[in-house]
């Protein structure tokens, strides 16, 4: 796949061609669940005529000047509903970016080293009476054109190993807890040596076996302490998804709330393109699927909403720059503004000490799924915690929720761990799965947590 | 399609391999999207997929191309007899046997005026009744899936499946404040002259410009749920998500021995639902789809093992498809609310994954304080917490009135023993 012959149509249009390789490899007690391989490649356009939007994609390679007249047909026919042009931002991205994968490994590595690392915990571990084994792995590939000029490829590669024990408490029951290795690139760019597993699964199993003991948190507004693995969850879900500016047209509170202090003046949140402190992050986005130059979005600065993510329509809309957040997941989907790599700034405090000064409160150390809102009351399963009490950490509690209002939440932040912790794992929903990577200290706040 | 499953079956079987699936899969799809109460995209779609399952010396690999083209399949092909050798063997691993069908069901082209005059319809309810409701986002498609699925064990399968369908996401926002956004959707066999008349839009935006001005909680209480469809949706995903593969194969299910037992109160009976719109007559497996009773009176008459998982656990096999309906009870919905001394009205529950024993605690989304019969103040920032499993048992009431949501139809649940922070 490379850049084909561009063709104009419309007021504006694009051209993409997206190559998505994946691979899933599931073994459920060394029994292999699943071994599947995909490749799906496509050719997509749209075309914007008169405030109107078409698109058309196909698995068969057709063209830009066919696939571009079919989707300007489509805004044309959409032309009943009435209709106002609206001038679109005009930068146009010129650029290849790759990621730098070291060799991959095969689906007969992958499968030997999931063995292994089954074999190692029937081994190692006693209690565990299930275990899984999962390794994923996806390549996009894609080339934009469009009227104003742009002519991008940008390659997203991820990696990723989930390790989950099942133990049983007293009463019989199940008890699990996962673990991640995940990394930009290939399976060859994680450190998936034995020596390594093992360490990261002593942990594991040491906090399952606490869990095994657990108690119900306390139900109601808390004090909580949550690791810097956390943080990005709750920087993404809280304030992330309302601050992306199709979500704010659609009525989300953060609309009017632009200049305003929202969060306790220790938090800055920035959704960034593609590089931190000048690495590359896990998801780097040199252009979106627009052909639009991403740019970082500083969405809190010291406490106070600036900024919201863009595409090149709210853009024009809000009167501010395209920021490259327009995203497309799979060849047939159009894109939308989705993050990239969102995170909240590391201040200066330790996280011994941010657990040390807490009398009765929980530290959450995991978290499952989240969910985001138009209010920002957001939630996000929490798999691993422990009691606080007077500066110590106590019993581990059962699974629980957190949630409450992101803005309630991050104005009674009191302490930001100086250390950072980036992750790249499951996927991001909005009509489309997305990846994208999430990062953060060690934070501490008041928040609604479920429970007796 | 079918012929090109046959032949590319034959390619597979010269290869070497023992065993084979060939399912080749196009999906035309038409669709409007309204975002922020305006029309704003047109979608024309069309996309094929050839997948393959193998297996030789019972060892199992699969892949999946979206090209059709000689040079592609020759390369998948080559790629699978390098992968299937590095999977471990199982003697669990087989393909359907024996299953022949050609299904055509649903409306197999698109019209797409009604497509735009169903968007029009929905957009002036929207302004003329409930104009602070936001519609954020809003798609009306209709998708053609054409399927032909071969197996070596004489399986061969057709099905030629069309539907329309209806995604609506949305919030109110007015002086008082924002909602929480709330969604339905569903499929149909044919769009009707008002889009609000069906999957319970009308409701959801009745209720939503009600939810600008919540209240929280304020203390701890054990109280009662009324759940409406879309959280009755979760209870019964759940539910299935025990009774399959991943529970069952790593023996964790709690309904892992269960069958013949009372798991739910005897006002339950749970029914696939094949006839439902859009719901393909046959598994990925190549199953033909079967009638089932999954719980009858609250007693669980089987579990939902794949073939693969069946044979490795030597339990019955059910071929379920992914509908689902729940009898109707004789219960009004307004009855079931008056009957609640205290506890909400649910819309929609936002939590995450219930652990492996059904212990969750989630918040309660769009939804009302129930107190002495009466709907109250909506709520937010207010959790429920207890045990999927235990709420299946302590079902008090079903309501009289069903949605209809396509693949799925759902009555309303009234649920004691929720703990409310």
């Amino acid at each position: 796949m490379s850049f084909a012959p561009f063709t104009r149509a419309g007021e504006y249009n694009e051209f993409r061609e997206h190559e998505l390789r994946k691979r899933q490899i599931v073994l459920v007690d060394g029994n292999l669940m699943a071994n599947n391989s995909s490749h799906t490649s496509g050719q997509s356009a749209r075309a914007y005529q008169n405030g109107y939007w078409g698109f058309a994609s196909t698995t068969q390679p057709s063209g830009s000047d066919k696939l571009g007249n079919i989707a300007l047909a489509n805004a044309k026919a959409m032309q009943l509903f009435g209709g106002e042009s609206r001038p679109l931002p005009q930068e146009g991205y010129q650029g290849e970016h790759g990621t730098a994968c070291k060799p991959n490994w095969s689906s007969q590595q992958l499968i030997e080293w999931l063995q292994s690392v089954t074999d190692l915990v029937r081994r190692r571990y006693d209690k565990v009476v299930s275990v899984t084994t999962v390794a994923l792995d996806e390549y996009h590939d894609k080339y934009i054109q469009n009227s104003v000029g742009a002519r991008a490829y940008n390659n997203i590669s991820r990696a990723m190993a989930y390790l989950k024990l099942t133990v049983t408490d007293k009463d019989g029951k199940p008890v699990e807890l996962g673990h991640v290795i995940s990394s930009k690139g290939s399976f060859g760019n994680l450190d998936l040596s034995m020596a390594s597993v093992e360490s990261q699964l002593d942990g594991l199993y040491e906090h399952l076996l606490a869990k095994r003991e657990a108690v119900h948190a306390k139900g109601g507004l808390q004090t909580i302490v949550l690791a810097s693995d956390l943080a990005g969850i709750l920087a993404h879900e809280a304030m992330g998804h309302p601050c992306e500016a199709d979500l704010v047209l659609g009525g989300a509170v953060t609309g009017d709330m632009r200049g305003q202090r929202i969060a306790s003046d220790l938090v800055t949140m920035v959704d960034f393109a593609h590089s931190y402190n000048g690495e590359e992050l896990p998801v780097p986005v040199y252009a979106d699927d627009e052909g639009t130059p991403a740019q970082d979005v500083t969405l809190i600065q010291d406490g106070i909403l600036t900024d919201f993510m863009h595409n090149r329509e709210t853009a024009s809309r809000f009167g501010d720059q395209a920021t490259g957040n327009a995203r497309a997941y799979a060849p047939d989907d159009e894109p939308l503004i989705r993050m990239r790599n969102t995170a909240i700034l590391p201040g200066t405090s330790k996280l011994d000490d941010m657990i040390a000064d807490v009398e009765d409160g929980y530290y959450l150390m995991k978290t499952s799924n989240g969910q985001a809102d138009m209010t920002t009351e957001f939630m996000f399963g929490v798999p691993l915690g422990y009691e606080i009490k007077n500066g110590k950490l106590g019993r581990a509690i059962k699974d629980t929720t957190l949630s409450g209002s992101a803005i309630k939440m991050l104005q009674s932040v009191d302490a930001v761990s100086s250390d950072m912790h980036w992750e790249s794992a499951g996927y991001c929903g909005k009509k489309q799965p997305m990846v994208v990577s999430m990062g953060g200290p060690a934070l501490r706040a008041k928040a609604q947590l479920g429970g007796e | 399609m079918l012929t090109q499953a046959k032949t590319i079956l034959s390619a597979l079987t010269r290869a070497g391999f023992d065993d084979a699936r060939v399912t080749i899969t196009e999906t035309d799809a038409n669709e409007l999207n309204i975002a922020h109460n305006h029309v704003s995209l047109m979608r024309t779609t069309q996309s094929q997929s050839l997948a393959v399952l193998v297996i030789q010396d019972s060892r199992r690999a699969t892949a999946s191309v979206s090209s059709l083209e000689d040079a592609v399949i020759e390369q998948m092909i080559a790629d699978l007899k390098r992968d299937v050798v590095t999977s471990p063997q199982d003697e669990a691993n087989a393909v359907a046997p024996n299953q022949m069908g050609s299904f055509e069901k649903g409306p197999q082209s698109v019209d797409r005026d009604a497509i735009a005059a169903s968007a029009k319809t929905l957009l002036e309810t929207r302004a003329e009744h409930y104009p602070t409701f936001q519609i954020e986002e809003c798609a009306i498609k209709h998708t053609l899936d054409k399927t032909a699925l071969v197996t070596t064990l004489d399986t061969e399968l057709t099905s030629s499946v069309g539907s329309y369908s209806v995604g609506m996401m949305g919030s109110s926002k007015d002086e008082h404040g924002s909602s929480s956004f709330n969604f339905t959707g569903g499929e149909l066999n044919a769009l009707p002259e008002r889009l609000t008349d069906v999957l319970e839009i009308e409701q959801l935006m009745a209720n939503s410009v009600q939810e600008t001005r919540t209240e929280m909680l304020g203390d701890k209480f054990t109280g009662e749920v009324v759940l409406m469809p879309m959280a009755v949706m979760d209870l019964i995903g759940w539910l299935i998500r025990q009774l399959g593969d991943g529970a069952l194969l790593s023996q964790t299910s709690v309904y892992q021995k269960a069958v013949g037992d009372m798991i739910a109160a005897p006002c339950l009976t749970l029914r696939n639902h094949p006839q439902g719109v859009d719901r393909v007559p046959f598994d990925g497996a190549g199953f033909v789809v079967k009638p089932i009773t999954l719980v009858d009176a609250g007693r669980l008459t089987c579990q939902l093992p794949s073939y693969y998982a069946s044979r490795k656990l030597g339990i019955p096999h059910t071929t379920a498809g992914d509908g689902w309906r729940i009898d109707a009870g004789d219960t009004s919905r307004a009855d079931m609310q008056a009957s609640v001394e205290r506890g909400a009205l649910v819309s929609r529950l936002s939590m995450g994954n219930p652990a492996p024993n059904g212990d969750f605690s989630g918040v309660i989304k769009n939804s009302f304080l129930l107190e002495n019969g009466k709907r109250t103040k909506a709520l937010s920032e207010t959790m429920i917490t207890g045990n999927v499993a235990q709420m299946l048992k302590d079902i008090q009431a079903i309501s009289a009135e069903v949605s209809d949501f396509g693949g799925y139809q759902l009555p309303w649940l009234k649920i004691s023993g929720l703990r409310f922070s």
